[in-house]
């Protein structure tokens, strides 16, 4: 194997696939990444038992061929390259390669092992969707969703295609986000658990203006554009019954300017840090939202977001946190927030759109009944 | 340097045995066991009087061996209300010496009478007052230890019983404390006592002049620590805010050994339903469920499950009580059996509430009014199907 290509446009690649590797392999063939040399090009692939990331490459290829080398140390090497041209080549029978830029001259103990092909079981496509609507779209509910590894249902994010949209679900119990921003599929409505995680490094991978292709059989999803390829186990379970737990009825609403709410509620982070839970508490008044942070080690927070308020005289508590995320992804001017009382779900919308969807349960003390 | 606080330990004599014998006359001076029943497994002495234990009988030895010991004992069942009511007694007693009494447990109090001299006198006076109030106000005697520090006092209390009191000064630790075993310092168990007599410390000065290095080395930062308080250097205050609860727990000692899964699970219910009862009296939660079982060879195996959601529904701690049981003590012969819940918060506390809980919520409603019937007209006006054939019934006479 003998290749010449720019350490800039590897090293990316490089990059992203580590991203797949175990930072604690087992053993060594576990966190390693292969390097392939093929006609057009070099591939670079890494992957742990769930998630996997296939990357291409430019390359001037002399000969053709494939290795393995230690992923993190490979890494390494190439971010410590001078900038520009490098060469790797690999004599065949032997056991290393060399990495030579400029002056420097690397030798890299490969490898020995298998390493999963990385495929997909099937070539059918079920949507194809521009990158940067997926990333929106992930980008608006994967903060979503837990992230203890343990709940594997709520560390996913529900895929949903059908009826000529991608709905996309997370949720971690204490507050669910729904999206169906983008437009791709014309099948029967079908539901895929995707890893958040996986989701995550799709959003990060294909953040330029291709189509990603959506290919889904009985236990995987593949996200493929023409420069990556992102690999997946999907979750085998049934999701929560999410549609059930959205009120209906909503005693209270209030339309008020996302920049602002959102400024005030990190004014309010200050103080609400300190407390268990993160609580804020919000008052609707006839002019607008009252937020209201207190920490009996700091200090406390008063302040006043004008908006258009329907019912008053509420008073409730969140984890600021949790209002904090939602807005930050959103891009709407105006924001609608409705309440169905103290101890249920309040939601949040941007106002005249109902294709995000996010609901949040506030905190309280038991209600005796 | 500061002046000294004093500290006095109060400590009941055979409060068990006292307290009936406090009660009923005809019970003094007689080598009186309280135990459970000498003819059921639970038949150990918890209590002996002083008159049965000059005969050799110890707590925790079963009623049987103590018969033999002492057989002319008389045996009473404990009566926890009793000990209570007297418990309430000693406190209220103490409490009127200093604001600053911390009790221990149901018949020990620390007390810090410091600047109370100008009221009540020196320490050993109010001590003697203290021992007097008790004795004439409710016929019962307990030992008193004076020191500078509680870890003192409490060594101290145990110098002289029944009846005793004792002062330790800070020249007295060397030849008063250190010849005593280790295992009577506040913070050794059983397990730290025997890593230590394994380590060659048998009493409390070997560990006061044990290197702190090695103590560090074998228990982490409490080795040090107790290095400290062997060495009489124990700066906590008599608190006398009561502690919060750590965890509520039943358990239960089998008629039999039983490895019959059915009869056991039945048995969790039983203890969850207790355990869950309680804890919404008290208007506490827990997210960690621990099952302990003792086998029939009287091995003693705890373990637990933490959850995300802490809990006070009888249903969702079986659940975890019988999921731990099944991965854990099948197959097991089993002598007892008991289900904590710790990880406790109070319910008063602000929580964040959870979207998925509808089933919660109406198991929630169930329970208050399954604790309001009871309330009103007894634990037995509703009982699980499951458990009625447990719960008891009046016998019919033959």
């Amino acid at each position: 194997m003998e290749f010449t290509a720019t350490k800039e446009a590897v090293l990316l690649a490089a990059q992203n696939v580590l991203r797949a590797v175990p930072v604690k392999p087992m053993q060594p063939e576990q966190g390693s990444i292969l390097l392939s040399a093929e006609e057009n090009g070099i591939i670079l692939a890494g992957t742990d038992s769930e998630l996997g990331i296939k990357c291409w490459s430019t390359a001037q290829i002399i000969t053709e061929g494939e290795v393995l080398l230690p992923g993190r140390y490979f890494v390494n090497v190439l971010r410590r390259l001078p900038p520009g041209p490098f060469s790797v080549k690999k004599e065949p029978e032997t056991e290393h390669i060399f990495i030579q830029a400029g002056a420097s001259n690397f030798k890299l103990l490969t490898i020995v092992g298998k390493f999963p092909p990385l495929e997909p079981e099937q070539k059918t496509v079920m949507a194809t969707v521009p990158e940067l609507a997926l990333r929106s779209g992930i980008n608006k509910v994967a903060f979503a969703a837990a992230r203890d590894g343990l709940r594997q249902l709520l560390n996913s994010v529900l895929l949903s295609v059908g009826e000529n949209k991608i709905r996309l679900v997370a949720t971690d119990g204490h507050r669910l986000a729904i999206t169906e921003a983008l437009e791709a599929g014309d099948d029967d409505t079908t539901d895929y658990l995707v890893p958040v995680r996986c989701l995550e490094e799709v959003s990060r991978i294909f953040s330029g203006e291709e189509q990603v292709e959506i290919v889904a059989s009985g236990k995987q999803i593949v996200f493929q554009a023409t420069k990556a390829r992102v690999i997946s186990r999907l979750v085998e379970g049934k999701y929560m019954p999410y549609e059930s737990v959205i009120p209906t009825d909503f005693a209270w609403q209030a339309v008020v300017d996302r920049d602002e709410l959102l400024a005030a509620l990190e004014r309010a982070q200050v103080f609400c840090s300190e407390n268990e839970n993160n609580a804020v508490d919000i008052k609707l008044t006839a002019t607008g939202v009252g937020i209201f942070a207190r920490s009996a080690k700091i200090g406390h927070l008063e302040d006043l977001v004008d908006g258009e308020i329907k019912g008053s005289n509420l008073e409730i508590s969140f984890n600021v946190n949790y209002l904090i995320e939602p807005l930050k992804v959103l891009e709407a001017e105006k924001i609608l927030l409705e309440f169905s009382g103290v101890d249920s779900a309040a939601l949040l919308s941007p106002f005249g759109s109902q294709s995000y969807r996010y609901l949040v349960m506030p905190i309280t003390t038991r209600a005796v009944s | 340097m500061a002046k000294l606080p004093h500290i006095l330990h109060v400590d009941m004599n055979a409060f068990f045995a006292a307290c009936h014998q406090a009660q009923d006359p005809a019970l003094r001076n007689r080598p009186l066991l309280v135990s459970g029943d000498p003819g059921t497994r639970k038949g150990i002495v918890l209590t002996a009087s002083y008159e049965a234990r000059y005969m050799g009988v110890k707590t925790a030895m079963p009623t049987v061996q103590a018969l033999r010991l002492c057989p002319d004992a008389l045996l009473v069942k404990p009566n926890f209300k009793l000990y209570v009511s007297y418990s309430r007694q000693i406190m209220a007693i103490l409490g009127s010496f200093t604001p600053l009494l911390e009790p221990y447990s149901i018949d020990e109090a620390w007390l810090d009478v410091s600047g109370c001299e100008k009221l009540f006198g020196p320490p050993d006076i109010i001590a003697h007052k203290i021992k007097n109030q008790i004795k004439d106000q409710l016929g019962l005697q307990c030992s008193i230890g004076i020191a500078s520090t509680k870890i003192m006092a409490k060594l101290a209390s145990d110098f002289r019983k029944p009846d005793g009191l004792t002062v330790i000064t800070w020249d007295d630790i060397p030849n008063l404390i250190w010849p005593m075993p280790v295992n009577k310092l506040v913070g050794v168990g059983p397990q730290t006592a025997a890593t230590l007599h394994n380590m060659g410390v048998t009493t409390i000065g070997d560990l006061a002049n044990f290197p702190p290095a090695l103590l560090k080395q074998r228990f982490g930062t409490y080795g040090p620590h107790l290095r400290q308080l062997a060495r009489g250097q124990d700066y906590s205050p008599v608190d006398p805010n009561p502690k919060p609860v750590k965890s509520v727990g039943n358990t239960v000692t089998l008629p039999e050994d039983s490895e019959d899964d059915t009869e056991i699970e039945t048995i969790l219910l039983a203890l969850a339903e207790k355990v869950a009862t309680r804890l919404r009296c008290q208007d506490l939660t827990g997210n960690i469920v621990t099952v302990s079982v003792k086998t029939s060879n009287f091995r003693f195996i705890t373990r637990s499950q933490t959850h995300q959601v802490a809990t006070d529904l009888t249903e969702t701690i079986y659940r975890h009580a019988v999921s731990i049981y099944r991965q854990h003590f099948r197959r097991l012969r089993i002598r007892s059996v008991g289900i904590t819940v710790s990880g406790i918060c109070s319910n008063k506390t602000p929580t964040q509430l959870n979207l998925f809980s509808a089933e919660k919520e109406k198991y929630s409603r169930l329970a208050q009014v399954v604790d309001q019937v009871r309330a009103q007209f007894g634990d037995q006006a509703l009982v699980r199907a499951r458990l009625l054939a447990r719960s008891p019934r009046p016998k019919k006479n033959c």
